[in-house]
Formats: C-alpha cells, structure tokens, sequence
C-alpha cells in the first residue's frame, strides 16, 4: 500500500514536472549573454560608406 | 498517508496552475522546414537592461504583442508576436554596476551541428559566450567571432521557419548585418563555421558581401563604415517609412544613431538604439 502510495506521489510530481517544463513550447531561445557592447553613439560621418 | 497524498494532489494543482498562467504558442501560422536552413537567421533575441521599457518601445514601434515564456533556465523571458508569427524574444539581464552595457540583438544562425559549429569556430579565434546546450528551442550556443561580434547558433527541433514564414514585411526582421573591420577575414570566418558561401558584389560604388547557402542570401557582411563602431551584428528590421519610424522610435524612448539620408541606401534605413541601448535598423520593406 505504502509503495503504491509512494509511485502515485512520484507519477503526480514527473506530471507537473513536465507540464511546467512544456508550457513554453519550443519557441524562442531565452539565453542570456552577458557580454558588454561596444559604443554604437551617433554616426556623423553620413552615408556614402553603408554600400 | 494523507499527507503524502495531500502534497502529490498539491504539486499537480502547482503544475496545471503554473502552466495555465503560460500559454502554449500558437504556431498555426507559421510552417517548418524538415531540414536546418543552414546559415539562415532562425531566431533573434533582444538581450535588455529593461524589458518593461522593451515591451513599450518595441510594442509602440512595431505593434508587438507580447506573451510570457519564462521557464527553467529563461526567468522573465518573453516571446513577441506580429502578424501571427513569433518574431523575437525578450531576454531580461541585470544591469552592471561598472556602466558597461549589455543590451544587444542577437541574432542566431542555424547550423546542422552546434558543437561541431562551436569547434569549429573556436579553432578558427572564436571564443564561447555561452556554451553549447539544450533548451526548448533545440540545442544553441552563443559565439563571439574574431572581431568581437556576438551572435548564435542553433538546431532546432521543430525545424527551422520557411522562408514563406519569414517573409519580408513590416515590423518583422528582414535582414541580418555583420559590421566588419575585415571582411575577407570575416567572410572565410563565416563560410568555415557556418558553412555558408560567401561572395562578394558592387553596389553604390563600394562592396558588400552576401552569405548564402543552397543559392539563398542569408546575411551579409559590410564593411565597418566608422572606426567609432566595434565590429556588430545589426538586425534590420521592416518599416513603412524610415523617417517616421526613426521619429517614432525616439518618442518611444529611442535615440537616432544614423538618420535617413539620400546617401544612405537611398533614404530606405536609420539605425536607432532602443531604450536600453540595443542597436538596430529600420529598413523600408514592402507591404
């Protein structure tokens, strides 16, 4: 009885498990890059160089 | 016994309640290739220091909708909608207290392999900003190439987005820019790593290189026009009117980095930076 009890309790926690981890789907990455920009301020010297 | 029974039934009430507060994407308007798209943009997320002030801008500018994707190992994360496709995502970091900046594009490429696209480049002077893993999407990795440009590489298991998926128009991206300081370099970079082809054309009277795969242009590589610029990935998005768009873009929180002008491209792009200081273009794309 304790041991059906015990697999009933693990079953329940892997549903919810996966439930979460599959809410999101498969759309989009999410990754965060920690790694720092360069300076991109404005651009003065026109646009004869943007071929 | 009741009280195991009691946490089992709570811990499934948890998991359906979390996931209801999350909804499942709505892809029935977006189709998939069965094979990787090599080298093609599959994917691009907005790495920001405020994604509330992301949301307006972005929302305000192009008419995004966005809907939560956070999950295990993406806190915060939300995708953006247009037009009944997903057209990016917004990944929230922490700002540093050094006043360094980190809020980018980054567009990621698709790649048959990753980790052999990650040996790959690394053998050739790339260096990992994030290692190859997996994640809903599929497996990615996050490179910075030789120059210093940041970008990523994916496998993804639902298939890679049809070009008839992707296509042009307003409000979603409509092309994917490396700044260089070496084209040459950068192209045989590109063209080892990825596996594009990479090949050289003359436009309004200088060079730009296109990189293709299968006889489709995916990106391209232009030579860095200011030595104020550290090498970029630029991500063009589609726009009506430039112009107006640039204006728009600055009532929203934006600054002008590159105004339109007849000597740019003929007046069809301005480059703009989003609140938090992401860099991107505003190109005029056909409706």
């Amino acid at each position: 009885m304790r041991s059906a009890i015990r697999k009933a309790a693990f079953a329940a926690l892997l549903l919810s498990s996966l439930l979460i981890a599959g809410c999101s789907g498969n759309v989009g990455v999410g990754m965060s890059i920690g790694v720092p920009v360069g300076n991109h301020g404005y651009m003065s010297v026109g646009g004869s160089r943007w071929y | 016994m009741k009280l195991k029974l009691w946490l089992a039934g709570t811990m499934l009430v948890v998991g359906l309640a979390a996931c209801a507060t999350v909804s499942r994407p709505d892809l029935s308007g977006m189709s998939f290739s069965t094979a990787p798209l090599v080298g093609k943009v599959v994917w691009n997320d907005l790495i920001t220091e405020d994604i509330d002030a992301a949301r307006r801008f972005y929302g305000g500018l192009f008419g995004w909708t966005f809907e939560d994707a956070a999950g295990p190992g993406r806190r915060g994360y939300a995708i953006a909608r247009h037009g009944g496709i997903y057209v990016a995502g917004l990944v929230p970091v922490e700002a540093r207290t050094d006043g360094t900046r980190l809020s980018r594009w980054l567009p990621y490429l698709s790649v048959n392999d990753v980790d052999a696209a990650v040996s790959g480049g690394v053998a050739n002077g790339a260096t990992v900003a994030v290692a190859a893993r997996d994640v809903n999407l599929g497996r990615v990795a996050a490179i910075v190439d030789p120059e210093g440009a940041v970008f990523g590489i994916a496998r993804s298991n639902l298939g890679d987005p049809d070009d008839r998926t992707t296509a042009a128009a307003p409000g979603r991206v409509v092309w994917t820019e490396l700044l260089s300081n070496d084209t040459a370099a950068a192209a045989a970079f590109y063209r080892t790593m990825v596996g594009y082809d990479a090949r050289s054309i003359e436009r309004r009277g200088g060079s730009y290189t296109l990189l293709g795969h299968g006889g489709v242009d995916r990106a391209g590589i232009l030579r860095n026009p200011t030595e104020d610029w550290k090498p970029v990935w630029l991500t063009y998005f589609g726009v009506t009117d430039p112009a107006a768009a640039a204006a728009l873009a600055e009532s929203l929180g934006g600054k002008i980095l590159v105004p339109v002008s007849p000597e740019l491209r003929g007046g069809s792009m301005a480059v703009v930076s989003d609140p938090s200081g992401a860099v991107l273009v505003l190109q005029k794309s056909s409706l």
